[in-house]
C-alpha cells in the first residue's frame, strides 16, 4: 500500500528518520565512546573564525530546525547547537570524527551517501556547503560553542518582526522588465511570466521543462479539473482534430464558464468550509439534520458559477445578515460558512470551530492554537483568540428562526456582551479585556476596535483589505493546488512563521497580487490553465525526478488520482446513469442500488460518516480540511470489486454497448473501451479482452438477494391485529411513500419509510410496516434500536410481530433505546414485521428504527438481515446482477488505473 | 525501485510495504537485538522509541460505567455505613445521591495475590494473578459523552483521534489483509457512536472499522467482503485481466509507484476476502473452545478478538453492548448481574485462551468503563428511576480498571480509593496517565508520538500524562 501523505505533514517523516537513527544506536555506541575519548582541545581563535564565518551560519540555517534546543527538536536525540552536543552525537553515537571528515557520520548524512540517512531531508546541501563542513571537520572541528550559550535567536514569536516573514508582507506583482534585468529569459514554451520563472529555476537545477502534453491528455486533464468527469470519445476526437491556434483556449473559456465548473470548484470550497448536512452528536436521539444545509452548498455553487468576486464571497459568508439581510439575493445563506460546522455540546467548542474555519480557511493562520496560551510559533497572542471569540459570541441565530430570512444565518446580539480572555482557556479564569478587533500583528496600533455590532462585517473587511498579505495568497494557493495537483505552499492552511515560501516565491506572489486587483476566480483559473506549467506533460525522465523530486521547479505536471467524487461520478457516466440536476437537497448514495445524483449532492452525516466516504479519503466533515489525504487501501478495491452499485454500473455499461445488435464481440469490446476509457483498445488489449469475453461464465455463488426479503407498506393496526398490508407505490428521495406529493393530502399524510426510520400516517388505518419474509424454517432472533426524536406530541407506538405474534409493543416518546432481543420459531414465508402507529395524536411522529434479524434454519445455516443496509427502492429481480463476461469486462475497465488516474 | 524518488517518498513507499530501503543485514540483526522493529519490515509511521512490551491491544470496554465497589474494589465500610450517611462529605455527581448503599454481591479472595473480586466476575477472578488492578482511576466529569471520549481519544469534547487510531498510525498494520483497528459492539453503537473510534485529523484509514458483532455471517460483518455478482473464479480472471491492462499502462508511465501500489491493493483485497472471512469464522474453533467462551454476543466477539489478534490486528475494542449497558441508576443488583453474566465468561475464556496460545505476553488486555459508580445510592427521579432507590450514580472521582498481559505488573493492585471507594486517594491515575502508560507498554514515549496538524504537534495525551511505573512489570 502506498500513501501520499499530505505535504504539510513532515512529522511522520522526521519520526521515521529518528527511528532509523534509533535502530542504529547499538552499532554506533562503541564508535561514540571512542570519539568522546579523543575529543581535541578546543580550538584557537583563527580556527574559530572559519567556524563563525562559515560553519555556524550554515548549521543554524539548515540544521537547527530539527536539532537544537531553540527549536525544541532533537531528532534522533541529536543536537548541533553546541560543541559538546555535536561531538557526543545522537542515537547513532558520535557524529563527527575530528580530523577525518570521511569517517564522520555527519558527512555521510549530508553527502547523501548512506541510504536512510540523507540530511537535511528536504534538500541536499550544495557542494560548496558540504565542502565547508568537510574542511571544518578535517581541520579538527574547532567549535567555541558551549552548552551554556543562550540559544540562538530565542525570540518570542510575539516580538519577532512580523515583516520578517515572507507571507506577512503584502505580495507584489512581478514586472517583466525586472525579470529580464535579472536574467530571467523568455522561454520558448512560456505563456506566462510564471513559466519563465519556472524555466529559469529548472535550468539552475539542470533539468528541462516539460513539453506541452498531447491533446488527449490535455483535454482529459482539463475535464478532470473543471468538471470532475472524463471527456467523451467524441469530444476528444474533435479536440484532436481542431487545428485552430486557440483550440485549447476555447475549451478553457467554455468550460470555465460552464456551471459544471462550479460543482467541481465548489466542492473544493466545501472542504475548506467543513460542509455536512448534520450537526453531529445529539443526546437522546434529538434531530440532527441541519435545516437548509444544502442552501449553503448551492450558494457556493452559484458564487463560483457567476464568478462572484472572492472578496464579496468573504463578506457574504461572514456577514450575509448585513450584506443581504432579507436574503433577497440568497447571500444570507452564505453564512453557512460559519454555521454549517459541528455543534458541540459546549458552545465554547462550537465557537472554537468557527474561529478555526475563518482563520485557517481564509487567512492561513492557526489562531485556535491561541485558545489557552499565546501561540507558540506565530505572532498571535491569546487576546486575539478572544477578540474573535467576542465577535462570534455576539453573533447568534435570529430569535425566531422559522421566520428568519435564512436558516443558516446569524445576527448580532441585541445587547452586545463584553469578553475577557479566559486564562488557559478556562471560563472561570478571566484575564484582560478582549475587544472585538482584528489580529494584533496585522493591525495598526492606533486602529480602533470594530464598531459595527458584533464586528463580523468589519472582520470581513479586514480580511479582504488591500493590505492584507494573507487572504489572496492563501486562496490562490488553494486554487493552484486544485488545478495543478500540488499547492505552491505545501501547508495550505498554515502560512505562519514556520512555513517556508514556495521555491519560486514570485509565482505565488504574482498570482496573489494580480488576483487582488480583480478577485475573479474564473480569471485566476484561466490564467493558471493557460500556463505551460499547467499544460505540460506529467512524464519526466529519471534525472528530473531525482534532481527535483518535489517538483519545486514546476517543470512537469502532477499525475493525479481521481478523488471520491470524480471516481464515483465517472463511473456513473460510464454506466450512462448520471443525473446532472444542478443543486438541490442532499441524497443518500450508499444504498445497494445506484443513486444517479452526482456525489457532490451526497448526504454528509457528520456523526457517522459512512465507511465508503472515509475509505475513499473524503474530506473530514468535522474540521476544516486543508487538503485531502490520498491513501491506497484494499477496502477501496473491495468496494469496486464487490459492491452491488459497481455491478449495476458494469451491467448498465455493457447493456449500452449491446444496443447495437449487429456488433460482434470485437466491436463490442471496442465500444466498451471507447465508452469507459474514451479510446480504442490496442491490439493486444483487444485480443486479451475478446478472449476474456468469449470464455465461459460461471454463475455467481449467491443466496437470495437480501433486498428481496423486505417489503414496505401501510396497514391497518387495530386491536393488536394487522390487516390490509398494502405496499407503498412510490419511491422518492430515498423513501417509500403513498404518492409523489408529500405529504399526501389524504389520511396517509406523512406515511413514509426510509432506510433508518420513517413516519406513520394518521391513526389505525395508516400504520407503516416494514416486513421481512423468512426464507427458511427455523428460529429467528430480532434486535434493534428504536427512537423518537421530537419533544412534542405523544410519540409513536412501536410493535414487532414475528409470525403473527406480537413480541414487542411499546410507546416511544423522545427516546432512543436498544430493543431487547426477541426469539421465536418461524416458518419459511412467514414475516417479521416492524409496525409504527401514530398513537392518539398525529403530529411529531417521525421515528428511527434499525433492526437486525438472524434466522437459524433447522439445518444450522444462518440467514441474516439488516433493515438499514438492505433497504432499497424498487428493483427488478433480473437486476440482481449476475454479470456476463462483457459486463465483467466493463467492471475491469472501471477498476483500471487508467480510469482512476489523470496524467 | 525503478524510479529515483525523493527521500520522503521513498520512506513512505517503504513503510507501506512496497520496496525497501537498502539496509544492511548487520543493521537488521542489531535492531532485532535492541527489541525495536526491524526498519526494513516496519509498516508504521512512527518507529517505537523503546522496545515494546505489547504489540496488540484488546480493550474490553464496559460502557455505561460498571460499579467498582461491586466488582474489583471491595469496601467493607459499605456494610458498616449501609443506609447511613457517608462519614465524609458526599461528592457531587450527575444526579442527587443519598446514603451509603452496600454491595449486594458475595466476595471472595482469588489467586496467590489474594485479590478480592465479587461474584459478578468469578470467571475473570480465576486470572487474578495475571491482572494489574488499578483502583485509583479518575476522570474529569460524571457524564457519559465526555468520559467516553476522554477514555477513547484523550479529549472530552473536541475531535481527536482514538487511541486505536494513534497506535495503528504509529505502528502500522500487523496484517494487511485485515483492518488494523476494529471496534465491535453487538446490536448497534455505544453512546457517542462512531466518534469512539474516530480518526480525527489522521487519514481516514486509521478510523476503527465498526463491526456489529450481533451478526455471524461474514458478509454482514465486513462491508464488501464478498460480491454477489461474479463467481470467485471469474473474479480471479477479472483481476488477471486488470493486472495485464494496468501493467501496460504503468510501463508507459515509467512505473510510477502510486500506480504500482494501487495495482497491489487489488491483490491485497482479493486475499482479504478469504483471509478475513476465515478470521471471523468461529465455527473453525473446536467445540471445547467455543464452549469455554459460552453463548452470547460478547462471548462470540471475545473469541473473534482472539482470532484477530492472532492474525496481527493491532487494536480490537469490544463494547459490552449498544447504548450504555452498565448504567445501573436503579435495580443495580439485578442489572449488574445480568450484564456481568453476559461478559464474564467470555472475558475469563479470552484470558485463558490468550495464555494457552502464548499470545497474552504481547497482547495488552484492558478492562474498564468510562467511569465507575457512587458508593451512595441515587435518589429517585421522575421520568427515569422513579420510585426506586436501589442504584448508583456515575462516579468519575474514583473507579477501577485492570490490565493483563503485555508487560503489566501482574498480580498487583495500583492505587486506592478512600474508605468507601468514592474517590481515588492513593497513587491517583488519571485517564491521561493510563494512556501514557499504555503507550509506554506499546513502545512509545507519549510525548513523541505526535502528528502535526493545524500548526500544532498533537498527541494522545495532549499536554498531560505521567507514566505509572507501578503498572509496568
Amino acid at each position: 500500500m502506498f500513501v501520499r501523505r499530505s505535504y504539510r505533514d513532515h512529522r511522520s517523516f522526521y519520526a521515521r528518520q529518528q527511528s532509523d537513527l534509533d535502530s542504529k544506536w547499538i552499532r554506533r555506541l562503541s564508535a561514540g565512546l571512542v570519539a568522546l575519548l579523543i575529543l581535541p582541545v578546543w580550538a584557537c581563535a583563527d580556527d574559530t573564525d572559519f567556524f563563525e564565518a562559515k560553519v555556524r551560519p550554515l548549521l543554524i540555517e539548515r540544521c537547527y530546525e530539527c536539532h537544537s534546543v531553540e527549536s525544541g527538536e532533537s531528532m534522533g536525540d541529536y543536537r548541533l547547537d553546541s560543541a559538546p552536543a555535536m561531538h557526543a552525537g545522537g542515537s547513532r553515537g558520535a557524529s563527527i570524527v575530528p580530523g577525518d571528515a570521511d569517517a564522520s557520520v555527519l558527512v555521510r548524512a549530508i553527502s547523501y551517501s548512506e541510504p536512510g540517512l540523507e540530511m537535511p531531508p528536504d534538500e541536499k546541501l550544495s557542494d560548496d556547503e558540504i565542502e565547508i563542513l568537510k574542511h571544518w571537520i578535517d581541520s579538527g572541528a574547532p567549535d567555541p560553542r558551549t552548552d551554556e550559550d543562550p540559544p540562538e535567536e530565542s525570540v518570542s514569536p510575539l516580538s519577532r518582526d512580523v515583516k520578517s516573514h515572507w507571507a506577512f508582507v503584502p505580495p507584489n506583482r512581478v514586472s517583466g522588465t525586472e525579470l529580464r534585468d535579472n536574467n530571467v529569459e523568455v522561454h520558448p514554451s512560456s505563456r506566462d511570466l510564471m513559466d519563465d520563472l519556472s524555466a529559469k529555476y529548472a535550468s539552475e537545477l539542470g533539468i528541462p521543462v516539460g513539453e506541452i502534453a498531447d491533446r488527449d491528455t490535455l483535454l482529459r486533464r482539463l475535464h478532470f479539473d473543471l468538471s470532475g468527469l472524463p471527456p467523451t470519445y467524441d469530444e476528444l476526437k474533435s479536440f484532436r482534430e481542431d487545428r485552430r491556434p486557440d483550440a485549447f483556449q476555447r475549451r478553457v473559456n467554455r468550460m470555465v464558464a460552464d456551471p459544471r465548473m462550479s460543482e467541481r470548484m465548489g466542492r473544493h470550497w466545501l472542504d475548506v468550509a467543513r460542509y455536512a448536512d448534520t450537526i453531529g452528536y445529539t443526546t437522546a436521539g434529538k434531530e440532527r439534520t441541519i435545516k437548509g444545509s444544502h442552501r449553503y452548498r448551492d450558494w457556493v455553487l452559484k458564487a463560483f458559477a457567476e464568478d462572484m468576486p472572492f472578496d464579496e464571497m468573504v463578506r457574504h459568508q461572514l456577514a450575509g445578515d448585513r450584506t443581504d439581510p432579507e436574503n433577497e439575493n440568497g447571500n444570507a445563506d452564505a453564512m453557512g460558512f460559519i454555521t454549517i460546522g459541528r455543534k458541540f455540546l459546549s458552545n465554547d467548542d462550537t465557537l472554537d470551530d468557527r474561529i478555526d474555519v475563518i482563520t485557517r480557511g481564509l487567512l492561513g493562520l492557526t489562531v485556535s492554537c491561541a485558545r489557552c496560551h499565546d501561540h507558540k510559533f506565530d505572532p498571535i497572542p491569546t487576546v486575539d483568540y478572544y477578540s474573535l471569540y467576542n465577535v462570534l459570541n455576539n453573533s447568534v441565530p435570529p430569535e425566531d428562526l422559522d421566520a428568519a430570512a435564512s436558516p443558516l444565518m446569524l445576527v448580532d446580539r441585541d445587547k452586545l456582551r463584553r469578553q475577557q480572555v479566559y486564562i488557559r482557556g478556562q471560563r472561570g479564569n478571566r484575564g484582560d479585556d478582549a475587544p472585538r478587533q482584528y489580529l494584533t500583528a496585522f493591525r495598526r496600533s492606533e486602529e480602533i476596535p470594530f464598531e459595527n455590532g458584533s464586528g463580523r462585517l468589519d472582520l470581513a473587511e479586514k480580511i479582504v483589505a488591500d493590505d492584507n498579505p494573507l487572504t489572496a495568497r492563501v486562496y490562490v494557493n488553494r486554487v493552484w493546488g486544485h488545478l495543478t495537483g500540488r499547492p505552491l505552499v505545501d501547508s495550505p492552511s498554515d502560512f505562519g512563521f514556520r512555513t517556508a515560501a514556495p521555491a519560486i516565491p514570485e509565482t505565488l506572489d504574482d498570482l496573489a497580487a494580480d488576483f487582488q486587483t480583480h478577485w475573479s476566480t474564473q480569471r485566476l483559473m484561466r490564467r493558471i490553465l493557460m500556463t505551460r506549467i499547467y499544460q505540460q506533460s506529467s512524464n519526466a525522465d529519471a534525472d528530473s525526478l531525482s534532481l527535483d523530486p518535489n517538483n519545486t521547479a514546476l517543470a512537469r505536471a502532477e499525475r493525479r488520482r481521481r478523488d471520491f467524487e470524480s471516481l464515483r461520478d465517472s463511473i456513473l457516466v460510464g454506466a450512462g446513469q448520471i443525473d446532472c440536476q444542478y443543486g438541490g437537497e442532499s441524497v443518500e448514495i450508499t444504498s445497494p442500488t445506484i443513486t444517479p445524483r452526482r456525489t457532490l449532492y451526497a448526504m454528509i452525516n457528520r456523526q457517522n460518516l459512512p465507511g465508503l466516504f472515509r475509505t475513499f479519503d473524503f474530506a473530514s466533515p468535522d474540521m476544516h480540511s486543508p487538503e485531502r489525504y490520498q491513501t491506497t487501501v484494499p477496502q477501496q478495491a473491495l468496494f469496486l470489486m464487490n459492491h452491488s452499485q459497481l455491478s449495476s454500473a458494469a451491467l448498465a455499461a455493457a447493456n449500452q454497448v449491446k444496443q447495437d445488435r449487429t456488433a460482434d464481440v470485437g466491436q463490442q469490446v471496442t465500444m466498451l473501451f471507447r465508452r469507459l476509457l474514451q479510446r480504442e483498445p490496442s491490439e493486444s488489449e483487444l485480443d486479451a479482452a475478446v478472449a476474456f469475453v468469449q470464455s465461459d461464465v460461471l454463475p455467481p455463488l449467491v443466496n437470495a438477494d437480501p433486498r428481496e426479503l423486505w417489503s414496505y407498506g401501510t396497514a391497518k393496526w387495530e386491536n393488536k391485529q394487522l390487516s390490509e398490508f398494502t405496499p407503498f407505490p412510490v419511491f422518492d428521495k430515498n423513501g417509500w411513500q403513498i404518492e409523489t406529493k408529500y405529504p399526501s393530502p389524504g389520511a396517509f399524510t406523512y406515511a413514509r419509510l426510509t432506510n433508518e426510520g420513517g413516519h406513520p400516517g394518521h391513526g389505525d388505518n395508516a400504520a407503516v410496516v416494514r416486513r421481512w419474509k423468512s426464507p427458511v424454517d427455523g428460529v429467528v432472533k430480532v434486535i434493534g434500536m428504536v427512537g423518537h426524536r421530537a419533544k412534542q406530541g405523544d410519540g409513536i407506538q412501536a410493535v414487532i410481530r414475528i409470525a403473527g405474534e406480537v413480541v414487542f409493543d411499546e410507546k416511544q416518546f423522545s427516546s432512543n433505546r436498544p430493543l431487547p432481543a426477541k426469539k421465536r420459531k418461524i416458518r419459511k414465508g412467514e414475516f417479521v414485521e416492524f409496525i409504527a402507529h401514530s398513537g392518539p395524536t398525529l403530529s411529531h411522529d417521525s421515528f428511527f428504527w434499525r433492526s437486525k434479524i438472524s434466522a437459524t434454519a433447522d439445518d444450522g445455516s444462518v440467514v441474516e438481515a439488516n433493515s438499514v443496509d438492505d433497504f432499497s427502492g424498487p428493483f427488478q429481480k433480473t437486476e440482481t446482477p449476475q454479470l456476463d463476461r462483457l459486463a465483467q469486462l466493463a467492471q475491469v475497465l472501471f477498476l483500471t488505473n487508467e480510469f482512476a488516474f489523470v496524467d | 525501485m525503478n524510479l529515483p524518488l525523493s527521500r520522503r517518498d521513498a520512506l513512505k513507499v517503504c513503510g507501506m510495504g512496497f520496496g525497501s530501503l537498502a539496509l544492511t543485514d548487520a543493521l537488521c540483526r542489531e535492531s532485532a537485538a535492541s527489541g525495536l522493529p526491524n526498519p526494513a519490515d516496519f509498516r508504521g509511521e512512527v518507529m517505537p522509541h523503546f522496545p515494546a512490551k505489547a504489540k496488540r491491544v484488546i480493550h474490553l470496554f464496559m460502557n455505561g460505567g460498571p460499579s467498582q465497589v461491586d466488582s474489583f474494589d471491595r469496601k467493607p465500610a459499605l456494610e458498616e455505613f449501609d443506609g447511613k450517611s457517608a462519614p465524609m462529605a458526599n461528592l457531587k455527581t450527575e444526579r442527587p445521591t443519598g446514603n451509603v448503599m452496600r454491595s449486594p454481591y458475595k466476595w471472595d479472595k482469588y489467586g496467590e495475590c489474594g485479590l478480592e473480586v465479587s461474584e459478578l466476575f468469578e470467571h475473570t477472578a480465576k486470572h487474578a494473578d495475571d491482572l494489574c488492578v488499578i483502583n485509583s482511576m479518575y476522570a474529569d466529569v460524571p457524564n457519559h459523552e465526555p468520559s467516553l471520549l476522554l477514555m477513547n481519544c484523550g479529549e472530552a469534547r473536541l475531535i481527536r483521534p482514538a487511541m486505536g487510531s494513534w497506535l495503528t498510525y504509529g505502528l502500522g498494520s500487523g496484517n494487511e489483509n485485515l483492518p488494523s483497528f476494529i471496534a465491535m459492539c453487538p446490536g448497534g453503537y455505544p453512546i457517542k457512536e462512531s466518534q469512539n473510534w474516530q480518526n480525527g485529523f489522521l487519514p481516514g484509514k486509521y478510523q476503527g472499522t465498526y463491526i456489529d458483532s450481533s451478526f455471524a455471517t461474514v458478509e454482514r460483518l465486513l462491508e464488501n467482503i464478498r460480491g454477489r455478482s461474479v463467481h470467485p473464479t471469474n473474479q480471479r480472471e477479472q483481476l488477471d485481466l486488470l493486472s495485464k491492462l494496468n501493467q501496460q499502462h504503468a510501463v508507459q508511465r515509467g512505473n510510477d509507484p502510486r500506480l504500482e501500489s494501487r495495482i497491489e491493493s487489488f491483490e491485497l483485497a482479493y486475499r482479504m476476502q478469504s483471509e478475513a472471512s476465515e478470521a471471523f469464522d468461529i465455527s473453525r474453533e473446536t467445540e471445547e473452545t467455543r464452549k469455554m467462551y459460552g453463548e452470547g454476543d460478547f462471548s462470540r466477539q471475545a473469541l473473534i478478538a482472539r482470532r484477530l489478534v492472532e492474525r496481527g490486528v493491532r487494536f480490537v475494542q469490544l463494547y459490552t453492548g449498544a447504548g450504555q449497558p452498565w448504567d445501573s441508576h436503579d435495580d443495580l443488583d439485578k442489572a449488574h448481574r445480568r450484564v456481568a453474566k453476559g461478559v464474564d465468561q467470555g472475558i475469563g475464556a479470552l484470558l485463558t485462551d490468550l495464555k494457552r496460545t502464548g499470545l497474552l505476553d504481547e497482547t495488552l488486555v484492558i478492562w474498564g468503563g468510562e467511569f465507575g459508580r457512587t458508593p451512595v445510592v441515587e435518589m429517585p427521579k421522575k421520568g427515569s428511576n422513579q420510585g426506586k432507590m436501589n442504584g448508583r450514580d456515575h462516579n468519575h472521582y474514583g473507579f477501577t480498571m485492570w490490565m493483563a498481559g503485555g508487560g503489566v505488573n501482574a498480580g498487583t493492585r495500583v492505587g486506592a480509593t478512600d474508605e468507601l471507594g468514592f474517590k481515588a486517594v492513593e497513587n491517583r491515575v488519571h485517564v491521561h496517565d493510563l494512556h501514557a502508560t499504555i503507550l509506554r507498554l506499546m513502545g512509545y514515549d507519549h510525548k513523541r508520538l505526535t502528528y502535526r496538524y493545524a500548526g500544532r504537534d498533537f498527541r494522545l495525551t495532549d499536554v498531560h500524562g505521567r507514566i505509572v511505573d507501578e503498572i509496568i512489570g
